[in-house]
């Protein structure tokens, strides 16, 4: 990771290489982490697009030897925010007129008859959501979840934990091989 | 080894692999089919297909606008300009008002006093420094900067002051509130000047912060000012200058805050 630390002191330098190679390894793991929240691909691939507008304008306050992942995350969170604001208040006042596409359907399990990640975070209540999906995605420290997150490693442990529990408790009421994606199953 | 220890593995490790795992772990791992399923699932590739064009989007509202940018100061900086504002402001206001309240305190009640409002000051500029910069280390809560220094400063105040009774308590008292809040007043747009550059998370918290921090800056112009020390009239007027502060700090950061969103 430290990889990034340097291109984004790069990026605040104008580097236009770094900066390229900077969107290209953080994007992926910010449209899975909009999308693991909103289930959207359009609308994680807008708030991606959000959030890059923003690390923009506020790439002056990373200071160099800092972990990046935790400040682009906790931006990322603050867009994702204003971007839910921002969707309940256009839906609140457009009309439906025509029917809805089809929800995607889920990633079929995989040869080893594990669920796709996806379909099976999507049970869990949104801050757990967040939390696994930063550190089995972004692959990031418990101590940096909490930084992005302005929690503490105490919660975040705990939430983890309490994840792993459900999502496994999940796993053993649905049985092997039946597709998940039932909210109703999480206690 | 049973499901339950596995899941802490997986908490307390969470960025191995569990090729990486002990023997035991994997003996589970092996004979547990719904930790199996859970653990392929986690390990698996988890980045997503990233479009080219969403990447030329994304480089094409950002390289254009790509000029060098001077990150913004270490904490140590910011801390210490923060501190020299303060400062500045409490040796101005008690050039001109006085330090009668220096002499009426004893010793002790001076060391107690101006110690506990400049460590309340040093750890708030501390916060403001670090909150500059999004997902900077926390040591506590938000509302615990508010709460602890005040209650702090409350606490020393009643243990440390008697009561007097005066007459015309409410007017003096509200002639101290008065001062304590323009001294909040005039160090506050300093304030705002050192951490304007910073990116707030939290405007309301952040706004709250340096409002206390402004009236606190208050609050010790009439502590070295005020030779009246009585505990209800430092409560009333002194603690409750710095109240006002932190409270009309933190509308400011909603009102920013509401704004902001608006524009957006």
């Amino acid at each position: 990771m430290a990889e990034l630390e340097v291109l984004m002191s790069q990026y605040q330098r104008a580097d236009q290489a770094a900066t390229t190679a900077l969107i290209r390894q953080v994007s992926p793991l910010l449209l899975r982490f909009f999308s693991s929240q909103f289930g959207s691909r359009p609308d994680a691939e807008d708030l991606v697009q959000d959030t890059w507008l923003q690390i923009h304008r506020a790439r002056h306050t990373y200071r160099p030897g800092e972990p990046v992942l935790p400040w682009i995350y906790a931006i990322a969170r603050h867009v994702r925010v204003d971007g839910y604001r921002r969707t309940q208040r256009i839906r609140s006042r457009e009309q439906l007129m025509s029917p809805l596409p089809e929800p995607p359907v889920p990633a079929q399990p995989g040869p080893t008859n594990a669920p796709d990640f996806d379909t099976l975070i999507a049970v869990l209540p949104p801050s757990q959501r967040e939390v696994v999906s930063m550190l089995k995605v972004s692959g990031m420290s418990l101590e940096e979840v909490a930084r992005a997150t302005a929690s503490s490693v105490g919660s975040v442990k705990l939430k983890a934990h309490r994840a792993y529990e459900k999502l496994r408790g999940v796993l053993k009421r649905q049985g092997l091989g039946s597709p998940l994606g039932s909210g109703d199953d999480v206690v | 080894m049973s499901c339950k220890d596995l899941d802490q593995l997986r908490t307390a490790s969470p960025g191995s692999s569990s090729a990486a795992w002990p023997l035991e772990a994997r003996q589970h791992l092996a004979s547990c089919e719904h930790c199996l399923q859970l653990q392929a699932a986690l390990d698996g590739p988890q980045k997503m297909d990233f479009s080219e064009a969403l990447q030329s989007r994304i480089e094409a509202a950002i390289i254009p606008d790509l000029r060098p940018v001077t990150p913004v100061a270490s904490v140590s900086r910011v801390t210490v300009t923060l501190l020299l504002c303060a400062i500045g402001v409490i040796a101005a206001a008690n050039w001109r008002l006085g330090v009668a309240g220096w002499h009426a305190r004893s010793g002790l009640q001076a060391f107690v006093n101006f110690s506990l409002l400049g460590i309340c000051i040093l750890t708030l500029a501390n916060v403001l420094a670090h909150q500059m910069m999004p997902a900077s280390r926390r040591a506590a809560p938000m509302l615990l900067y508010f709460a602890v220094p005040l209650l702090a400063i409350l606490a020393a105040n009643l243990a440390m002051f008697g009561y007097r009774w005066n007459p015309r308590f409410l007017p003096v008292a509200i002639s101290c509130w008065e001062i304590g809040v323009t001294c909040a007043g005039l160090s506050a747009p300093l304030f705002w000047l050192v951490l304007r550059r910073g990116f707030s998370l939290n405007p309301i918290a952040h706004g709250g912060i340096t409002g206390l921090l402004a009236g606190l800056t208050g609050m010790t112009v009439l502590e070295i000012y005020c030779p009246y020390l009585d505990r209800l009239h430092i409560s009333a007027g002194h603690v409750g200058a710095a109240v006002t502060a932190a409270l009309a700090g933190a509308a400011l950061g909603g009102i920013k805050s509401r704004i902001e969103r608006r524009l957006a």
